[in-house]
Parts: structure tokens; C-alpha cells; sequence
């Protein structure tokens, strides 16, 4: 298949709760991709009752 | 026993309640939404609250209020609110229904943090089937062809799944006389290697366990419902399945396997080989199967099955390694939230195309960086988050996971997860054409 123009070209409109909540999503995915210190050190206290 | 630390279940159990309540009484069905919104972040509030404390068990020892459980608790609680928040819209296509969706989507959330919170394996079969049971009614709602049948499939797939689970408590229970956790731990402990081996009883009941949990986590070859399931639910539902239902099997496995059969060693190898095994299966079914999808929805289940095979690597670490290591453990958990953003950010970005275009096809998508820049580029950095690129989550996940595996010797396994990475590229060259 080649490149070509798409079949429509309407504007697709988002409510802004789902804007909000995209919103959160790229924010958590960014956060944690570039400074997840923070949530590896929540998950390692989290992970602390499996000591024996 | 204090109630108090039972907090936040007893919040979302009132909230759906209310929200039911209030269905029959208003007009503005908008009002149902930001009820359990609300509902959810007082629950959070507490949960965040109780954080750092050291509590004790409640319920005659059946419900920890542990790190583990609150750190589950918020990742439930963070889903559910990003879930209701994205179907505000969408939940217009079954108005009559608003109260029920939003508090069955409270009701599994409280039965998923009930999961991650139980150390006995009735209360697990219980706070299991609170989860499923909300669960199987959410997929139907839509009430066409393909709804209906997602849903039918759901629950006796889902039927089948919780028998064998049930099967397998039985016999762990008939070998142990107990249903705590932590007896049946001590009583393993306590018997030499060559009774337990000449017993495959408890064996047996661990491999039922394995399949009855697998299918919560979608791992192959329990996965067959996920596709027609992804395919047929609403598009918010299939957002929370993908990640709270398998975050929750993930931690009720991890609670389950390191508390009652993390001793003696030799059990754990035993274990950590057939999550290893199972990871090898899900990763490259997942991502093989993943890349002639037409669908969207059944692409993205496909890729959770995959995603599935990745957290289970974690699994296998914490199955070789020393009781000391918390390295899978911690990993698996990083792994799940950032999952959870990542899969709930594609679906958020789903849904509102979706609702514009009305399909799920893949080549109506063409055209969308013009149609809706932002969205496109939100749901491109989430497909790289899924691929485990930098700077996304999912690199960072992935790195976190294998590393883990690496130190406890797995260096087999993450060779093979590393091959099936280059799968995930090839799928979202094949979407973009």
C-alpha cells in the first residue's frame, strides 16, 4: 500500500473530559518515562512485604 | 478490628449505591459521572492518606492493609477515575443504563481492590468473582450482536476459568487444611521435599492455580476471549480491562505465589519455570497474531496478550530469585502502572476517534495527523510507550523488568523478549500505512 490522501479530512471533535483524561495519560506516560525515580522507589516500598 | 482502614471499600460501596439511587431521581444524567468521580477521589484521598503506616490485618486476618494493597489500591482507584472520565460521552449511547454502567464500574473496582488486598484463598474467590461478575455485565452493555455474544463468551470462558481456579484452592486446601496464606506457607515449610514431591496433589493445585490466574491475566493459552471480548465491548470497558483486570491478576498471583509457596526454593524454581515458559508463548503469540489485525481493538488485545508474556518475565525473576531480591517484584509493579497510562492513553485516544468516525477499522484511521493533530500524537506516543521506546514509560518498564531478569539469571529469556520486541515496530509500521 502507498501513501495517499486520506479519505476524509473533517475535523474530528473531543469533549474535554476526554480531552482531560488523554491529557493525564500522556502526562503519567512522559512522567514515567523520564523521571520514574519517584514511582520505582513507590514500587520498591510497595514491594517490601515480600521480605521474609 | 478497626473499620476505619476498610475506608475507601466502604466509600465506593456507598458511592454505587448512590449513584443507582440518583439514576431514578434526575434528569441529568451527567450529574451519575461526576457522583462516582467524586466517589473515587474521596477513596483515593484516604487510601494516599493511609500510606507509610503499618496497620493491622482486619477481617480475622483475611484482608492485609499492606504497602502492596495500597499501592494497588490507588493504581484501581487512578483507572477507574481516567476510565469514567473517558466514557462521560460515551455512556450517552446507553442513557437508560447510566446509573448501572458507572456502578458496575465502581463495584469491580472495589472487588479488584478487595483482590489485591486478600490473603486467604476464600476471600480471593470471593473479591474474584465481585470483579468478574461486574465485569462480564459491563461488555454486554451495548446490547448489539457483538456485545451480546463478547459477553456470553466472557462469562463462560470466565466460568470455566473461575471452576478451575476453585479446583485448584481445593486441592491446595486438601493438602494443607488451610486456606491463610501464610499456614499454608508454614505448613510446605515444614515438610520435607520428598513428601512434597511425592504428592503431585499440590502440585496439581498449583498448575490449576497457574491456569485460573492466567486467564485473568490473558496469558496464552488462556487468552482465546480476549480478542472477540476487546472487539465487542464498549471501547471504555475494553480500556479498563486491559489493564485494571490485569493489573488485579497480576497482584492476587504475586500475593498468592511469594506468601504461600515462595519457600521452600525449589518450589519457587518450579513456579518461576512455568511463568517463564508461559511468558515465552504470550510474547510471541501476542505479537505475532497482533500484526495482520484489521481491528484496533482486537490489535491492542492482541498486544496486551504480549504485554501480558513481558510482566510475566517479572513473574519468572521473582520465582528464581532469593528471598531477599525485591528486583521482579518492583519491577512487575513499575511495569503495571505504567502500563496502565500507556493502554489507557491508546484507548482514551480510541474512543475519541471512535466516536466521530464509528468504526474500529484501522484504514479509517488514515488521515487523522490532519483530522485531529493532538490526538494523533497523543495515541502515537502511547504506541511508542507500547513499543518500549524512550523517553515513554514503556522503555522505561521494560528496561526495569529485563534488568531484573538478568541479575537472577534469566538471560535466555530476556534474549527471547527482546526478539519479540522487534515485533511491536513492524505492527505500527504495518498501522501507519
Amino acid at each position: 500500500m502507498w501513501l495517499g490522501e486520506a479519505a476524509s479530512t473533517a475535523h474530528v471533535p473531543s469533549s474535554g473530559a476526554l480531552r482531560l483524561a488523554l491529557f493525564l495519560c500522556c502526562l503519567g506516560v512522559l512522567l514515567l518515562g523520564i523521571i520514574p525515580g519517584y514511582a520505582m522507589k513507590l514500587a520498591q516500598l510497595a514491594a517490601y512485604i515480600f521480605v521474609y | 478490628m478497626n473499620l476505619a482502614l476498610f475506608i475507601p471499600e466502604i466509600t465506593l460501596l456507598a458511592v454505587a449505591a448512590i449513584v443507582i439511587l440518583l439514576d431514578l431521581f434526575i434528569a441529568q444524567k451527567r450529574w451519575l459521572a461526576q457522583v462516582s468521580l467524586s466517589g473515587l477521589v474521596v477513596s483515593g484521598g484516604v487510601t494516599i492518606a493511609m500510606w507509610g503506616g503499618s496497620y493491622p490485618a482486619l477481617f480475622n486476618n483475611m484482608l492485609a492493609v499492606d504497602s502492596f494493597a495500597l499501592f494497588f489500591k490507588l493504581l484501581f482507584l487512578g483507572i477507574a477515575f481516567l476510565v469514567i472520565l473517558a466514557s462521560t460521552d460515551y455512556a450517552s449511547k446507553f442513557s437508560r443504563f447510566q446509573g448501572e454502567y458507572y456502578a458496575l464500574v465502581l463495584l469491580s473496582t472495589l472487588g479488584m481492590m478487595l483482590m489485591a488486598a486478600t490473603t486467604n484463598l476464600i476471600a480471593i474467590y470471593i473479591a474474584l468473582e465481585l470483579t468478574s461478575i461486574s465485569l462480564y455485565a459491563l461488555v454486554g452493555f451495548l446490547k448489539d450482536k457483538k456485545s451480546t455474544e463478547a459477553s456470553l463468551k466472557y462469562l463462560l470462558l470466565g466460568a470455566i476459568a473461575s471452576a478451575v481456579l476453585l479446583y485448584g484452592m481445593a486441592l491446595v486446601f486438601g493438602f494443607t487444611g488451610k486456606t491463610q496464606l501464610s499456614e499454608i506457607a508454614r505448613i510446605i515449610q515444614a515438610l520435607p521435599p520428598m513428601t512434597l514431591l511425592a504428592s503431585p496433589g499440590l502440585l496439581l493445585g498449583i498448575v490449576l492455580l497457574v491456569a485460573g490466574f492466567g486467564f485473568k491475566i490473558a496469558a496464552v493459552p488462556f487468552q482465546m476471549w480476549v480478542p472477540d471480548v476487546y472487539e465487542g465491548a464498549p471501547t471504555p470497558i475494553t480500556a479498563y480491562l486491559s489493564v485494571a483486570s490485569k493489573a488485579a491478576g497480576f497482584a492476587i498471583i504475586m500475593r498468592v505465589f511469594f506468601s504461600a509457596f515462595g519457600t521452600p526454593a525449589w518450589l519457587s524454581l518450579h513456579w518461576g519455570a512455568i511463568f517463564a515458559a508461559l511468558a515465552v508463548i504470550s510474547m510471541t503469540l501476542g505479537n505475532i497474531l497482533a500484526i495482520p489485525q484489521t481491528n484496533i481493538k482486537r490489535m491492542l488485545g492482541y498486544s496486551s496478550i504480549a504485554q501480558a508474556g513481558c510482566l510475566m518475565v517479572g513473574l519468572a525473576a521473582m520465582g528464581v530469585a532469593s528471598a531477599e531480591s525485591l528486583l521482579g517484584q518492583s519491577a512487575v509493579l513499575f511495569f503495571l502502572a505504567s502500563y496502565a497510562f500507556t493502554n489507557l492513553g491508546a484507548f482514551i485516544a480510541i474512543i475519541a476517534i471512535s466516536n466521530k468516525l464509528d468504526s474500529d477499522l484501522i484504514a479509517d484511521y488514515s488521515g487523522m495527523g490532519k483530522r485531529a493533530p493532538l490526538l494523533a500524537l497523543a495515541l502515537t506516543l502511547c504506541l511508542i510507550s507500547l513499543v518500549g521506546m524512550p523517553p515513554a514509560a514503556g522503555f522505561m518498564a521494560k528496561f526495569y523488568i529485563f534488568s531484573a531478569a538478568v541479575h537472577h539469571g534469566l538471560l535466555w529469556l530476556v534474549i527471547i523478549a527482546v526478539i519479540n520486541s522487534v515485533s511491536p515496530p513492524t505492527t505500527i509500521c504495518a498501522w501507519s500505512r
